[in-house]
C-alpha cells in the first residue's frame, strides 16, 4: 500500500477539474432534485404560519389519515418481518424443489407496478370479483376499507425484509445452526438464540425500508381505497385530496409530516448502519 | 466410547457416485483416529454422519452397541468442532463455550453461576483464561480454533469430531496446535476422530488412521503398520513419494527413500542416469532415467547424497531396498 499510494494519489490529482465537475454536478443534483423539493415542502407547509400549519394537521380527517397510515404500516411492517423471515430461512438453509421459483417470485411486488396489485385485489375481492361476494355476504368487506389498504400494501412491502435477509443468510451458511444442534440446542432456541443474533441488523433495516414504503405508498392503496374521508384514506391519499382541492397549506401540512417520518426512518436506518458496521 | 460403522451408504445426488460406498470401520473407547483421504474421499461425510448432521441411506452406526440411527445430531452427545469454527459471533467466548449448557432443559441445566464457571475451566484447559469477555471476531485462527474446541467439551461429550482442525491455520501454530490436541486427548481420554488430507498430520498424531478413498475404507492401522504394511496400492501411493515400476513379476511399488545410489554395475540393481537434483532442506530429491527410459524418484539425505559424488549426467545403479507388490 505504502508504495502505490503515492502514485495513485498522483493520478487522481492529474485532473482537479474534473473532480470538481464530477463532484459540482452531483452535488447540484442532489440539491436540485433532492432538498430543494424537500425544502418546497415544509416551505409551503408554513407558508401561512404555525397556525394554518397546525390547523391542517389537527383536521379530524388529517388524522384520520395519520392513524390509518401508522395503523397500515404497523400490520404490515410486521406481517413481513415474519414472512421475511420464514421465506429466508427457507430458502437458505433447507434445498427443496421449487426453491427458485420462490426466490424468483419473492421478487415479484418489485417489478409489477403498484396499480397492478391494487387491481388483483379488486378482481379478488370486489363486489363483482372472485370471492368478493361471497365475503361480503358473510359480513366482510375488503375493498373501500381496511384490510384491502393493508393487503395492497403489503403486496408492495412483500419483498424488503426477505431481499435484506436472504443474501445475509446466505453469506452466514448453516454452520452455526449445525454447531448449536450438535451443542444439543432445539429448533426455537436454535432461532432465538443463534439465527436471529446473526441477522438482526439486516432485519432491522428491511423494517425500516418497509415501513418507509408502507406509510408512502399511493397507487396499489389508491385502486383499492375508494377515499372515504376519514374512513380509508391514508396520508398519501389525504394529500393527493387536499391538494386537488386548492388547499395547499393543508396538503403540505400533511405531506410536511410524511416526509418527517421519512426522515425520521432515514435516520434510524444510517443509525443503525453506523452500529451494523462496528 | 466405543463407535462401530458398519456398511455406511450416502448418496447425495441420484446418480451420483456415493459419498460413502459400504464403508465399515470400529473405533475403540478412548482411541484418537484420524480419517486420512483426498479431498472428495468421504471423510467429512462420514463424520457428519457419525454426528447426526447427514443421514444414511444404508448401514448403521452404532455407540457403544447401540444404533444411534434413531438420535437427532442434538441428542447424540457429540461434540463436533467444525473446519471454520462456527463460533457464535454474537456471543463472548464464555458464552460461546457455556452454550451447550445453558440450551438443556430446564431440569438438566445447572445454574448460570455454574455454567460461567465450567466455561472458564473449559477456557483454562485450552489456555485461553483471561479472554472471557471477547468476541470471535477479536481471536486469532489458532484461538478460536481452541475456543470451538472448548465449547465442543463443554457438553462431555461421548466422543470429539474434529473436522480438519487445523485446515485453516498457518504451518507453525499448525505444529503447535497438534502436538497440543495430543497432550489434551491423552488427559481427557474422549475417544477423537479428526478429519485431515495431510499424511504427516495423521500419521504424527493419531493412535491409528484411516485411510478412505471413494467412500470406501482402504485401511485402518497404527501409522507404523500403515506405512510398513500397506493394504492396498492406493494406501502406498497416499503415503509419500512412491515410485510405480513395471517388471517382469509385476507392478512394484518403491519408495523414493527406498532406493540406494549404487556405482554403476552393482548387481541386483538397475541401471540408471542422474537427471535431476532437487535440494529440498536436509533432504535430497534425485530424478533417474531407467534404461527403459522411465523415470523415478529417490530421496535421500543431503550429506549422504553429498558423499556419493554423484552430479546430474552420472551412471550409476539404483539399488531397490524394500518393495511393495500387491
Amino acid at each position: 500500500m505504502s508504495l502505490l499510494s503515492p502514485r495513485r494519489a498522483h493520478a487522481v490529482a492529474e485532473a482537479p477539474a474534473v473532480r470538481f465537475l464530477l463532484l459540482g454536478l452531483a452535488l447540484a443534483a442532489v440539491a436540485l432534485f433532492l432538498l430543494l423539493p424537500l425544502g418546497v415542502v415544509f416551505a409551503e407547509a408554513f407558508a401561512r404560519g404555525w397556525a394554518a400549519f397546525a390547523e391542517g394537521v389537527a383536521d379530524p380527517d388529517a388524522r384520520a389519515a395519520i392513524r390509518l397510515t401508522l395503523l397500515v404500516a404497523a400490520i404490515s411492517v410486521s406481517v413481513n418481518l415474519v414472512f421475511g423471515v420464514a421465506a429466508a430461512w427457507a430458502v437458505t438453509k433447507f434445498d427443496f424443489p421449487g426453491k427458485s421459483v420462490l426466490v424468483t417470485l419473492i421478487d415479484l411486488p418489485f417489478s409489477v407496478s403498484p396499480v397492478i396489485a391494487g387491481l388483483i385485489y379488486v378482481l379478488l375481492f370486489g363486489a363483482h370479483g372472485l370471492i368478493g361476494p361471497w365475503l361480503i355476504a358473510h359480513g366482510v368487506e375488503v375493498i373501500f376499507a381496511v384490510p384491502g389498504i393493508v393487503l395492497a400494501t403489503m403486496f408492495v412491502t412483500l419483498p424488503f425484509v426477505a431481499r435484506e435477509l436472504i443474501p445475509t443468510m446466505e453469506m452466514l451458511g448453516r454452520g452455526d445452526e449445525e454447531a448449536a444442534r450438535t451443542l444439543g440446542a432445539s429448533g426455537w432456541q436454535i432461532f432465538f438464540r443463534v439465527t436471529l443474533p446473526n441477522v438482526k441488523w439486516a432485519a432491522l433495516y428491511g423494517v425500516l425500508l418497509c415501513n418507509a414504503r408502507a406509510m408512502g405508498e399511493f397507487g396499489a392503496v389508491s385502486v383499492v381505497s375508494g377515499h372515504l374521508r376519514g374512513l380509508t384514506n391514508t396520508m398519501p391519499l389525504h394529500i393527493e385530496i387536499l391538494y386537488n382541492e386548492y388547499n395547499f397549506v393543508a396538503a403540505f401540512a400533511v405531506a410536511s409530516l410524511l416526509a418527517l417520518m421519512a426522515l425520521v426512518t432515514l435516520a434510524l436506518k444510517s443509525g443503525l448502519e453506523a452500529l451494523g458496521g462496528k | 466410547m466405543r463407535i462401530e460403522i458398519e456398511n455406511a451408504v450416502k448418496t447425495f445426488e441420484r446418480g451420483e457416485r456415493p459419498a460413502l460406498d459400504g464403508l465399515s470401520m470400529t473405533v475403540a473407547d478412548g482411541e484418537l483416529v484420524a480419517l486420512l483421504g483426498p479431498s472428495g474421499s468421504g471423510k467429512t461425510t462420514l463424520l457428519r454422519a457419525i454426528a447426526g448432521l447427514e443421514g444414511l441411506e444404508s448401514g448403521a452406526i452404532r455407540f457403544d452397541g447401540e444404533d444411534v440411527a434413531g438420535l437427532d445430531a442434538r441428542d447424540r452427545n457429540v461434540g463436533f468442532v467444525f473446519q471454520h469454527y462456527a463460533l457464535f459471533r454474537t456471543m463472548t467466548v464464555e458464552e460461546n463455550v457455556g452454550f451447550g449448557l445453558s440450551v438443556r432443559p430446564r431440569a438438566t441445566r445447572p445454574p448460570k453461576a455454574e455454567i460461567a464457571a465450567r466455561a472458564r475451566e473449559l477456557l483454562r484447559l485450552v489456555h485461553l483464561e483471561g479472554y472471557e469477555r471477547r468476541y470471535p471476531a477479536q481471536l486469532s485462527g489458532g484461538q478460536r480454533q481452541r475456543v470451538a474446541l472448548a465449547r465442543a467439551l463443554a457438553i462431555d461429550p461421548g466422543v470429539l469430531l474434529l473436522d480438519e482442525p487445523f485446515g485453516a491455520l498457518d504451518a507453525q501454530v499448525r505444529k503447535e496446535l497438534r502436538r497440543w490436541l495430543r497432550e489434551l486427548h491423552d488427559r481427557t481420554g474422549h475417544t477423537t476422530l479428526f478429519v485431515t488430507h495431510d499424511q504427516e498430520e495423521a500419521l504424527e498424531l493419531a493412535d491409528r488412521v484411516a485411510v478412505i478413498n471413494a467412500g470406501k475404507l482402504e485401511q485402518i492401522a497404527p501409522p507404523a503398520e500403515l506405512y510398513a504394511h500397506p493394504a492396498t496400492p492406493f494406501v502406498c501411493e497416499f503415503l509419500g513419494a512412491v515410485n510405480r515400476l513395471d517388471t517382469p513379476e509385476g507392478i512394484v511399488y518403491v519408495r523414493a527413500h527406498e532406493i540406494d545410489l549404487t556405482p554403476p554395475g552393482t548387481p541386483h540393481a538397475l541401471a540408471a542416469t542422474l537427471v535431476a537434483v532437487r535440494a529440498a532442506g536436509p533432504r535430497v530429491h534425485v530424478e533417474l532415467e531407467l534404461s527403459s527410459a522411465r523415470r523415478i524418484e529417490a530421496e535421500l539425505s543431503a550429506e549422504a547424497f553429498a558423499a556419493t559424488g554423484y552430479a546430474v549426467g552420472s551412471a550409476l545403479s539404483a539399488r531397490i531396498r524394500r518393495k511393495h507388490t500387491f
